[in-house]
């Protein structure tokens, strides 16, 4: 663990100096901020013709689904926000931080200290996507807990967040692929952004998802699925979809290390 | 160093943001026969200002309740044993600022006063800047500007007594 933290705080003084890292942060949480509020504005609309030919249990019903539906939409909606953002980030990140450092000798200097390819890649892969994708979350379950509290449950929070980042993670390393393949940073960032894009702005309605639709983008099975679009996505489907995205992240960071080790530097 | 201006620059974008209305306004908007209710519900950050027209009929009323009180009324079937935050009643126009206890989800229920179909425009909109995002905003730059001025003269002040001492 000290090694990732020497690994880390070395990569935040040669690459990310102040303020690179920081407006990035700042302009997510502002981005997540305009969702979250403009997600909570809306409220359920009721038109009552006279106050005796109504069931008033069936209304209030009516009226706290509405509340609850306010609130999730505005937790999901500010990370949604925010990943219009971080699908250009993470592969700019990853291209200044992998590409580059074969040009401007970086990683001669990282791994002339002692640390294996595999914890430097590693760092390189997790620092984008925590710094980028735990601030999105964070803004959006505070604002959201203040302009609604008491309406987001647990399991909305958990699988929607997983999702989040679950394609953060899967972002990084398919960039990373990119980046030790070609060695070049306009490449990766270029690939990268246009991948994801197409990826995550394409909409599958629900209940047409394909599987690999799913293991690409959970986010739109976690949404579909917490925003219970008629009941159309199950949990199995989504927990399928986010392991699927996982393991693909996994996979995709194994063969970046392979390709690590067998690089000249 | 870095955690003073990431301080600063969540503290701008809350700033920021604060100015910024959401896109799409609120309000309630339509034909009202005696006896019906229409009630929209939204979350209102702050003070709101409220704009009433009546294109047609003689008078409504119009209320703003907390959550807990819309509830009350739906389940009563009354808005008798609630307590509106503010509240209107035979008006045909009216503009201005309305006060909300706090942050929260609010009811606006329009109704008419008189046994006609009325016609009507209520607009609601937040006062800008928002003080809810306002207020943090400016406590974090200030907290950021003031760590990052201290810890700038404590290393000139380190760095003045290191020289001094090798004089």
């Amino acid at each position: 663990m000290k090694k990732y933290n020497e690994i880390i705080q070395l990569e935040l003084k040669h690459l990310y100096r102040v303020p690179f890292l920081e407006t990035m942060i700042a302009t997510l949480v502002f981005a997540c901020l305009i969702g979250v509020v403009q997600a909570s504005t809306r409220g359920p609309e009721l038109n009552l013709y006279s106050f005796s030919d109504y069931n008033s249990t069936h209304m209030i019903g009516i009226t706290l689904e509405g509340f609850q539906e306010m609130t999730i939409s505005g937790f999901v909606l500010g990370p949604t926000y925010g990943m219009v953002f971080i699908v250009f980030l993470i592969p700019m990140m990853i291209a200044a931080s992998i590409s580059r450092g074969f040009e401007n000798g970086l990683h001669k200097t990282l791994l002339s200290y002692p640390f294996s390819r595999k914890e430097v890649l590693l760092c390189k892969i997790v620092i984008p996507v925590i710094a980028l994708a735990l601030p999105c979350l964070a803004t959006s379950f505070v604002a959201t807990s203040i302009l609604t509290p008491g309406y987001l449950d647990l399991i909305t929070i958990s699988i929607f967040s997983l999702a989040f980042i679950a394609v953060c993670f899967a972002i990084a390393s398919v960039s990373a692929v990119i980046a030790l393949l070609s060695k070049n940073s306009l490449i990766t960032s270029s690939i990268g952004v246009l991948i994801w894009y197409a990826i995550l702005f394409v909409y599958v309605p629900p209940p047409d998802v394909p599987l690999l639709y799913g293991i690409l983008n959970p986010m739109s099975t976690s949404i579909a699925f917490i925003m219970d679009s008629g009941g159309a996505i199950q949990l199995s489907e989504v927990l399928l979809s986010l392991v699927g995205c996982l393991i693909m992240a996994v996979l995709l960071i194994l063969i970046a290390d392979r390709v690590f080790k067998h690089t000249e530097i | 160093m870095r955690l003073q201006v990431l301080i600063a620059g969540i503290g701008i974008a809350l700033l920021v943001s604060s100015f910024i209305p959401p896109p799409g306004g609120m309000g309630v908007q339509g034909s009202i026969d005696y006896g019906s209710y229409m009630i929209r519900m939204y979350g209102l950050r702050g003070d709101a200002r409220v704009d009433i027209e009546l294109y047609e009929g003689l008078g409504i009323s119009f209320y703003v309740l907390t959550t807990e009180d819309a509830l009350l009324m739906l389940e009563e079937r009354s808005i008798a044993n609630t307590t509106p935050c503010f509240s209107l009643e035979n008006t045909t126009e009216y503009s201005g600022i309305i006060s909300i206890p706090s942050i929260g989800i609010y009811a606006f229920v329009v109704t008419t006063y008189y046994n006609t179909t009325s016609h009507f425009y209520v607009g609601i909109n937040n006062v800008y800047p928002q003080m809810w995002l306002l207020i943090p905003g400016v406590i974090l730059v200030a907290i950021g500007f003031i760590l990052f001025t201290g810890t700038k003269l404590w290393h000139q002040l380190r760095e003045l007594k290191t020289y001094s001492k090798e004089i």
